[in-house]
């Protein structure tokens, strides 16, 4: 793979991991907004939206170097009826644009509360509208490794699970840096943090189930499938990348069982929450590569059939 | 090649002997904490560079595979003790900003792409030891050292920004070394068929790494082929070993230097705490004399103010003395003593001092300002806290126009009732302290002691009136009124010896008679005289004494004589004064009954003694004397022994009969600057 093919990758992770960190931040903001108040809640959640929002803009620049032509990205929409790569490309604007309103709804304290929360439900489904134009434009059927809902699946459980370890590592980050500049809301943030750890990181090793489940359907689906291309697909699987396929489940098991680990030892240990950075990070990082593996194993062992 | 692999490896097993030798001498510095991985690193990356001489140098393909191995083991591992050593030398040394926090964050997804593309790029046909080369340089050596080159850089610019100027150039050189070593050891790479060195250093490797087929030339950015092995020995002459070498030097160098210079701040720093210890020592020690002295000033003070309460000095004196005293040691420019009135309504400045003037006010002051009237009334002390608005430091100071910025206030309690207040002024840039304010209590107990002793002495001095009229009372009884009774039976007497006719005997009684009513006119005068003298000398007692002296001089028709070698004012206390007033009195009278003596003779002079100064009044006479065991039962001769030693004086007696007798009385004085004022408390 050269720099064109990586900027693929590069777009879909990124992607996924702003739409998976966005919903997740809606989630606790539900969660917690009855107990918390809007205005409490929000200023927790105001820079993780806004890395969102950067992760949205640094994935788009990112795709354009997949194109020929990058000046002319923007002529894709106008296939939008027929054409789910239109689609994406609608549904990544439409969800930078609404996350970026919303971030500027935070940024700038305007009271609107139920637009706010409106529009935070409304941009997490523009990314998931993304997410599954994405998913469906590789399900072609001259693709046999791709064209099975496992790409969806597997999307999903990768937009929620990096969603979830950066969102982790981020409002942990976050903490310190209000601890460090002593401001009011790290209290907050540090129990909002201790609060949702324990389902959110139960969420995870649900999500890694349903990952090794998925991805080990799919090789069972090569398998006994009785075409040339499937048996080629497993046969680069098993043969040219089975390290890396290894490698892959073993980061993301280990990522989120390391992290659940850590959390468990930190709260017997009643250590305070910001130490958890340097574990939350390392685990985010191996779960991060595993996903990005996930997805280079994803290219690398399609067989296109035909021409 | 071979010396250049040989230098390169002892270069930087050097570095690692420095910086483990620098380490086991410990030290303080923040830096110690790193120097174990930059030893650890030094010592695995000379290995390495070693590694790579012997097997330029031709070994067997047995040794070499082994070699090979361990080369594969060492690098990554030096790599990634760089990249903590490194990362503690920009984080730990020096805090950094807080929104660094942020850093890791953002660069987690490159990172998580540039390892995974790593560790997708182990699967070419390469051998592994190139993958594992390259990886170890753009994943360790290239972060490490640009962290390692920005740590130092920051070292070098807070070094320079404290003054040491010399570990601040070393640090610099340092960082450049380390950037330097970032880009000939982490930037260049081996030739292999992938990104990112297949893009700008080697685009000769054209080939699909993971397919093996041919690729067209791919330029992106046009950076292809401009830095690689083969450019770096084409444009300099030199191979990259060379010029790693260099960078090993250079980082060996300014590293050992700057450890060395480390420990010469750190020493400098040693000698600069011991200095500062020292001075703060001293400072101490200075402080510790300062207060000293400042306990000896109030020390002295306080018991000079005792001595002279003991001394039952006036009262006025005593107070004045106070405020004067307590003003200066308080360095204030205002000092007050408030009294209640009698209805407790109102309270009145008495007694104050200033720069300029310490005196009693004549006419009694109203005191406005709230705070003095509240810690009078409340009976609580106050002093600033650097907080009151100006009006309520208004009305402080009498007699000057100057604002000041603090003041302290403590209540005069007598007997649990408040009875007025001392109060502090002054400008300063700190209020006054918790312990002036115990001074200034101290004081205020002083003001409450020197209070309770005038009044003390106005009552001793009433009690001396009572005394005396009691005294003048018996001499009436013992005298006129005897007299009185005698002439009554006298009188009987001559009405029996008119109606029997006797005109001799008659006669005789009627002198008799005329003697005893010129006796009884004398006791009368003379108490008169006495109870004029004693109640009132407003004039003051030289004068009293005189005028004294010259009416009985009249009424018993005898010449009394009066020198005065002390002048005016004696300088005895008021208490004093009545004493010996009345012990003239009673020698006199001594000596008009029992004397018939025709001359007297009063002398009265100062004498210097050790301790003190003493009025000797001497009172003489010629007449005709007495024995001294006579006088043992004389009750007044002993009333004047204990009127002379109620105020610490003596009396002595000597009499020759026939020849008179000589009284002398001594009688301490008060210390100089003392007037004798009519205290405002006693009036």
């Amino acid at each position: 793979m050269n720099v064109r093919e990586w900027a693929l990758p590069v777009y879909t992770i990124l992607m996924q991991l702003a739409t998976g960190a966005l919903t997740v931040i809606w989630l606790v903001r539900s969660r917690f907004i009855s107990k918390f108040g809007q205005e409490k809640i929000d200023l927790v959640f105001e820079n993780s939206i806004l890395v969102v929002f950067f992760t949205i803009g640094v994935a788009m620049v990112g795709s354009h170097f997949h194109l020929s032509k990058p000046y002319l990205s923007l002529l894709a929409v106008l296939n939008l009826p027929t054409s789910w790569l239109s689609r994406e490309i609608t549904f990544t604007i439409l969800f930078f644009l609404s996350v970026g309103l919303l971030w500027f709804i935070q940024w700038r304290k305007i009271e609107t509360h139920l637009w706010k929360t409106i529009l935070g439900w409304l941009a997490i489904l523009f990314g998931w509208a993304n997410l599954y134009s994405m998913a469906i434009i590789y399900m072609l059927p001259t693709q046999l490794a791709w064209d099975t809902p496992i790409t969806i699946i597997s999307f999903v459980c990768t937009a929620l699970l990096i969603g979830i370890m950066a969102l982790t590592t981020l409002l942990i980050m976050d903490l310190k840096y209000s601890e460090l500049r002593s401001l009011r809301k790290a209290r907050l943030q540090a129990l909002l943090i201790r609060k949702s750890l324990g389902w959110i990181i139960g969420a995870a090793c649900l999500i890694v189930v349903f990952q090794i489940t998925a991805n080990l359907f799919l090789i069972l689906l090569l398998n006994y499938s009785s075409l040339e291309t499937a048996r080629i697909s497993i046969l680069l699987l098993t043969r040219l990348y089975p390290v890396l396929f290894g490698l892959r489940l073993v980061l993301i098991v280990g990522g989120v069982g390391g992290l659940s680990l850590a959390i468990y030892l930190y709260a017997r240990d009643q250590k305070p929450v910001r130490d958890l950075l340097l574990p939350t990070y390392i685990t985010c990082l191996l779960v991060m590569v595993g996903e990005i593996l996930g997805r280079f194993l994803f290219y690398a062992i399609h067989v296109r059939i035909g021409i | 090649m071979l010396i250049i692999y040989f230098l390169y490896g002892l270069f930087f097993g050097g570095l690692g002997l420095a910086a483990y030798l620098q380490y086991r001498r410990g030290g303080d510095l923040p830096l110690t904490k790193q120097l174990p991985w930059l030893a650890a690193f030094g010592f695995t990356y000379g290995t390495a560079g070693w590694i790579d001489m012997f097997l330029t140098s031709g070994v067997s393909q047995d040794l070499a595979n082994l070699l090979n191995l361990i080369r594969v083991v060492l690098q990554p591992t030096s790599g990634l003790l760089l990249l903590i050593f490194g990362w503690g030398i920009l984080t730990h040394l020096t805090p950094l900003p807080s929104w660094t926090v942020f850093i890791p964050g953002v660069l987690i997804v490159p990172i998580a792409f540039a390892i995974t593309y790593a560790l997708t790029t182990f699967i070419t046909p390469s051998p592994i030891e190139i993958p594992i080369d390259i990886w170890s340089r753009y994943l360790f050596y290239l972060p490490g050292s640009i962290m390692a080159g920005f740590g130092f850089l920051r070292q070098s610019r807070i070094q320079g920004h404290l003054g040491y100027h010399d570990v601040s150039s070393l640090m610099l050189g340092a960082s450049l070394a380390f950037l330097f070593e970032a880009f000939v050891v982490g930037l260049i790479v081996p030739a292999a068929p992938y990104g990112p060195a297949s893009y700008y250093n080697y685009n000769r490797v054209t080939y699909n790494a993971f397919a093996g087929e041919q690729l067209n030339l791919y330029r992106p950015f046009g950076l292809t082929s401009w830095l690689d092995y083969e450019r770096v020995l084409e444009a300099t002459g030199l191979p990259i070993q060379f010029w790693r070498l260099i960078s090993a030097v250079a980082v060996t160098f300014f590293v050992v230097r700057g450890l060395d210079v480390f420990e010469a701040m750190r020493k400098r720093r040693l000698i600069a705490l011991q200095t500062e210890r020292d001075r703060a020592r001293e400072s101490a020690l200075e402080t510790q004399i300062v207060a000293r002295q400042t306990a000896e000033s109030w020390t002295a003070a306080l018991v000079s103010i005792s001595r002279k309460v003991a001394e039952l000095d006036d009262v006025d004196n005593i107070l004045l003395y106070i405020v004067e005293s307590a003003r200066k040691l308080l360095k204030s420019r205002f000092m007050g003593i408030g009294i209640l009135n009698e209805e407790r309504a109102c309270l009145e400045l008495k007694w104050y001092s200033n720069d300029f003037s310490t005196k009693m006010v004549d006419s009694p002051l109203k005191v406005t300002n709230l705070l003095v009237q509240n810690a009078v009334q409340t009976g609580q002390s106050y002093r600033s806290q650097e907080n009151e608005p100006p009006e309520f430091l208004k009305d402080i100071c009498f007699f000057e126009e100057e604002p000041v910025n603090k003041i302290a206030v403590v209540p005069l309690k007598l007997d649990n009732a408040s009875i007025g207040g001392i109060w502090i002024a002054g400008n300063g840039e700190k209020p006054y302290s918790e312990t002036d304010q115990i001074w200034l209590e101290c004081m205020a107990d002083q003001v409450v002691i020197a209070i309770k002793h005038g009044l003390m002495t106005s009552q001793l001095q009433s009690l001396s009136v009572i005394e005396e009229r009691a005294r003048i009372a018996r001499e009436m009884h013992d005298g006129l009124a005897q007299v009185l009774g005698y002439l009554n039976l006298q009188v009987q007497t001559l009405e029996a010896l008119q109606e029997q006719g006797k005109q001799e005997a008659f006669l005789e009684e009627l002198r008799n008679m005329r003697k005893s009513i010129q006796l009884a006119h004398a006791d009368v005068r003379e108490n008169i005289l006495s109870l004029r003298t004693t109640l009132a000398h407003k004039k003051g007692l030289v004068p009293a004494i005189i005028e004294y002296l010259d009416e009985f001089s009249i009424q018993t028709a005898m010449e009394v004589e009066f020198d005065n070698q002390a002048g005016d004012d004696l300088n005895l206390s008021s208490i004093a004064e009545v004493q010996l007033v009345c012990i003239l009195q009673e020698a006199l009278t001594n000596i008009r009954k029992h004397a018939e003596a025709s001359q007297v003779s009063v002398s009265v002079s100062e004498e210097n003694g050790m301790e003190a100064d003493y009025i000797s009044v001497s009172i003489l006479d010629d007449g005709i004397g007495f024995t001294l065991s006579e006088s043992k039962r004389s009750f007044g001769l002993q009333t004047m022994h204990e009127r002379a030693h109620s105020v610490n004086g003596s009396l002595l007696v000597e009499s020759i009969p026939g020849k008179g007798t000589r009284v002398w009385c001594k009688l301490p004085c008060l210390p100089q600057e003392k007037l004798g004022k009519k205290s405002v408390l006693l009036s």
